[in-house]
């Protein structure tokens, strides 16, 4: 019963994206993908409600410890260490990451949600103006704000893993605005126009895999190269799918390389498991091997050079698949404990990233009040830009006239004291007259 | 002759220690009595000297420079007072905190004492009481606190002194360059004082072309501790401007050079926190609103004090730049924050107030002082408690 009402329930879902992949006019190809494959990777965007958590390392290479900054390589592996909950349902999407303690660094918590109207960030560690002192406060922060007052090129969302799989979630503003669902990579290439360049089979470890060669044609900011002159380009990434038809074609193995064929990265991921009520497969445990590093904010002391063996890996292992459909509710961030510290621009005439910012009071009955007298204030500032028009109008008029009276009274100082002077030459000149 | 207590020495010392007594008492009633406006960052009395930017200076003196052009970087803050900490540190084995008062009281004290030295040889001589209140209004105005905290206005104020007293002392022109120089490692208002230096060098030069080559040579020299500050910035970050760039981080951005220089020429900046809150809630307690204030008020006095002739021109020029430098540069983006303490450093101020509370009845004068040595006390209470009083 239970099970036939999931599959009624999810039926239009999956025909509906199905007849969505057939309209949508794909680009020429090289090769054309296999329906049967084709179909099992429409399957990813059926899922309705997924939460995946997962652990995540990353360690240096040897080699990486002898090309990476010393400094940027410690932020690679203390950053890329942590446990993270990514969740979505409906066009909402949730990621809670907790990051162990490092070297420089406690324990840290940061949840992050967008729930189709809002998006929310909290911590449980905030800075006010106090980074020099490295010293982080244990308040826990929260912000709420309005997607139209972000940037749309915007991305909060880390999505290590499923990008390591082969699943692409949207994480940028723009694309979490527009109806979304999850998609297979190499499907959402084709669709960006991207091309399949040659399609075979392989073997992997013993299992007998589908290969897919495809190119992606839109530029990836955030893996921006630079060629010889140093300059950055838009760049071309080739990829490399190995899909297991055992396991509904999952990916065993993705490689991305640049356009000259140098490998960047290459996942492999194992241990399939099939989602509870779909058809599709998702691996317990891969493993990245990252190639370069070109942080834009490291770039002085970054390298760009492509290295045959990799600078560090990123470990991942998923710690629970969870297909339940979580309510709304888990989709926004509410601050309810007293302290916490709230930059709430969830308010319409919030123009910016910044907007109210209150503390959650000791008695929460008195919240909505403080609320409404810090939001009074807001708007009290807002609107002194309006009132300050005549003022600086009024100022610069008296300016004005000021300068003007000033070189009046210089004129007629320099007037007086020319006349003075006439007047003691004329007495002068009469007195030796007379004498 | 002279009593043993109104010799520059000891007058400037003693004072020094009576009004630094007010600011420690007023610190110490913060910590132990004033409720933190949020969880206390530093549990020692002696820490709550070094807060906001003092906590920047101490990390400079620990951890050298750094510099991300993603955040507020340690390069927006000059390095001679850091650098005297650090080398105090190495000698003494002390605590950052510690090296940093200490530079910070040495200097005060010193600077004390040039400032009797300086007003006893000013002409026309001021009379005694003049000369004691303007030395008592440079230790009790509001924002003369920051100069016992960790902080380098109190080394910037003793190398102004230095500066005004080689002028006044006719010293030889490259010595008070140096001096101008090493003022410039200090703060990034040293600068200004290039104006006072090319008047000293015009009225010391026979001819327009003696001034035209002895300016070219000196010019550099008292920018040398800038010069070599944006050396060092270039050998260590690739870019000698990172100390101006790093700025972006503090305060607002302007959205375009004429809305800055209308908000400016309307002083925008001076009036328009005010407008902010309603009149109800404006607090003379109320850092904010308290440094648009003071900047006024020392304008308006050195203004007055120079229509007076109560200042000589070496001394308007020097208030000119140290008024109008952090003015054009940062109130606009700084919404005047933090324009106080820049202001407490404008030795002139103290002459013309030192002069105006001499003339007025004794009673008056006491009030006056009393007040001010309240709201220093009081301001050292809640700068040490946590409250924003940069």
């Amino acid at each position: 019963m239970i099970a036939s009402s999931l599959v009624c329930r999810r039926a239009p879902v999956v025909a509906v994206c199905l007849v969505l992949i057939a309209e949508s006019p794909l680009p020429a190809q090289n090769r054309e993908l296999p329906e049967s494959v084709r179909l099992a990777l429409v399957r990813y965007a059926a899922i309705e409600s997924l939460a995946v958590t997962w652990t995540q390392t990353a360690e240096a290479t040897p080699l990486g410890r002898k090309k990476v900054a010393a400094d940027v390589l410690d932020k690679i592996v203390s950053n890329g260490s942590f446990v993270q909950q990514l969740a979505f349902r409906n066009g909402r999407i949730y990621v809670r990451r907790e990051t162990q303690e490092g070297s420089s660094w406690p324990p840290r918590t940061e949840e992050i949600a967008f729930d189709r109207e809002l998006f929310y960030a909290a911590q449980n560690l905030f800075y006010v103006s106090d980074l020099r002192n490295r010293e982080p406060k244990d308040w826990p922060y929260l912000h709420k704000w309005l997607p139209r007052n972000d940037g749309p090129e915007a991305s909060y969302f880390r999505d290590d893993y499923f990008r390591a799989s082969g699943v692409r979630l949207p994480t940028r503003i723009k694309e979490l605005l527009l109806s979304w669902h999850p998609q297979a990579e190499l499907l959402a290439l084709l669709a960006e126009g991207g091309q399949i360049e040659a399609i075979g089979s392989a073997s992997l470890d013993g299992h007998s895999l589908f290969r897919v060669q495809a190119s992606s044609l839109v530029p990836k900011p955030n893996l921006g190269m630079r060629n010889e002159q140093g300059t950055r380009e838009k760049p071309l990434y080739r990829y490399d799918f190995y899909f297991d038809p055992e396991y509904g074609y999952a990916i065993r193995r993705l490689e991305v390389r640049d356009e000259a064929g140098r490998l960047l990265t290459r996942s492999d991921c194992t241990g399939f498991e099939q989602l509870s009520g779909w058809s599709v497969w998702l691996p317990r445990l891969c493993r990245v091997a990252v190639h370069t590093w070109a942080g834009v904010q490291e770039e002085r002391k970054s390298i760009f050079n492509i290295f045959a063996s990799p600078l560090y890996i990123k470990n991942i292992r998923v710690n629970a698949f969870d297909v339940k459909l979580w309510p709304d509710d888990r989709f926004q961030l509410k601050p309810t404990m007293p302290g916490v510290y709230v930059n709430d621009a969830s308010f319409p005439e919030i123009k910016g990233m910044d907007g109210v910012f209150y503390q959650v009071p000791a008695d929460p009955q008195r919240l909505n009040e403080v609320i409404a007298v810090r939001r009074a204030l807001y708007q009290g500032w807002r609107g002194a830009d309006k009132r300050s028009r005549p003022l600086r109008a009024l100022f610069l008029v008296l300016n004005g006239m000021g300068l003007v009276s000033l070189a009046v009274y210089v004129i007629v100082r320099q007037y007086k004291a020319r006349g003075q002077h006439v007047v003691l030459q004329g007495t002068r000149e009469t007195r030796e007259e007379g004498e | 002759m002279m009593a043993w207590w109104s010799k520059p020495l000891s007058l400037g010392l003693l004072i020094y220690i009576w009004t630094s007594g007010i600011v420690i008492l007023g610190a110490s009633f913060g910590h132990q009595f004033v409720t933190p406006p949020r969880a206390a960052s530093a549990p020692n009395f002696y820490e709550k000297f070094s807060a906001y930017d003092g906590g920047w200076y101490k990390w400079i003196a620990v951890s050298g420079y750094h510099y991300d052009p993603g955040q507020q970087s340690s390069t927006a803050f000059f390095p001679l007072f850091p650098l005297l900490g650090a080398v105090l540190m190495r000698l003494t084995g002390l605590g950052p905190t510690w090296a940093l008062l200490l530079v910070s009281h040495v200097c005060l004290a010193a600077a004390f004492v040039l400032a009797a030295v300086y007003l006893h040889g000013r002409r026309p001589p001021p009379d005694r009481t003049a000369l004691s209140f303007t030395l008592l209004a440079l230790g009790v105005m509001p924002a003369t606190f920051f100069f016992r905290m960790t902080y380098s206005e109190s080394t910037f104020l003793l190398l102004i002194l230095l500066f005004l007293l080689g002028i006044q002392r006719n010293w030889p022109l490259p010595t008070i360059a140096l001096i101008a120089g090493l003022a410039s490692a200090c703060r990034p208002v040293g600068v200004g004082l290039l104006l006072p230096l090319l008047l000293y060098i015009w009225r010391r030069s026979p001819d327009r072309r003696a001034f035209l080559l002895r300016a070219a040579l000196f010019a550099p020299l008292a920018c040398w501790g800038l010069l070599a500050y944006a050396a060092f910035l270039y050998l260590q970050f690739g870019d000698p401007l990172v100390f101006a760039k790093t700025q972006v981080h503090w305060g607002r951005t302007a959205p375009s050079l004429t809305t800055k220089m209308l908000a400016l020429l309307s002083y925008q900046p001076i009036w328009e926190i005010f407008l902010w809150q309603p009149p109800a809630n404006w607090s003379v307690f109320a850092w904010e609103q308290v440094n648009p204030v003071y900047f006024a008020i020392s304008v308006v006095l050195i203004f007055v004090g120079a229509w007076q002739g109560r200042l000589n021109a070496y001394e308007i020029a020097l208030a000119a730049m140290l008024l109008l430098i952090p003015y054009l540069t940062r109130a606009y983006e700084m919404n005047m924050a933090s324009s106080a303490r820049f202001t407490a450093v404008v030795f002139p101020v103290y002459l013309i107030i030192g002069e105006y509370l001499a003339r007025l009845p004794p009673a008056v004068s006491a009030v006056t002082l009393g007040l001010s040595t309240f709201f220093l006390g009081a301001f050292s209470a809640l700068f040490a408690s946590g409250y924003p009083i940069f």
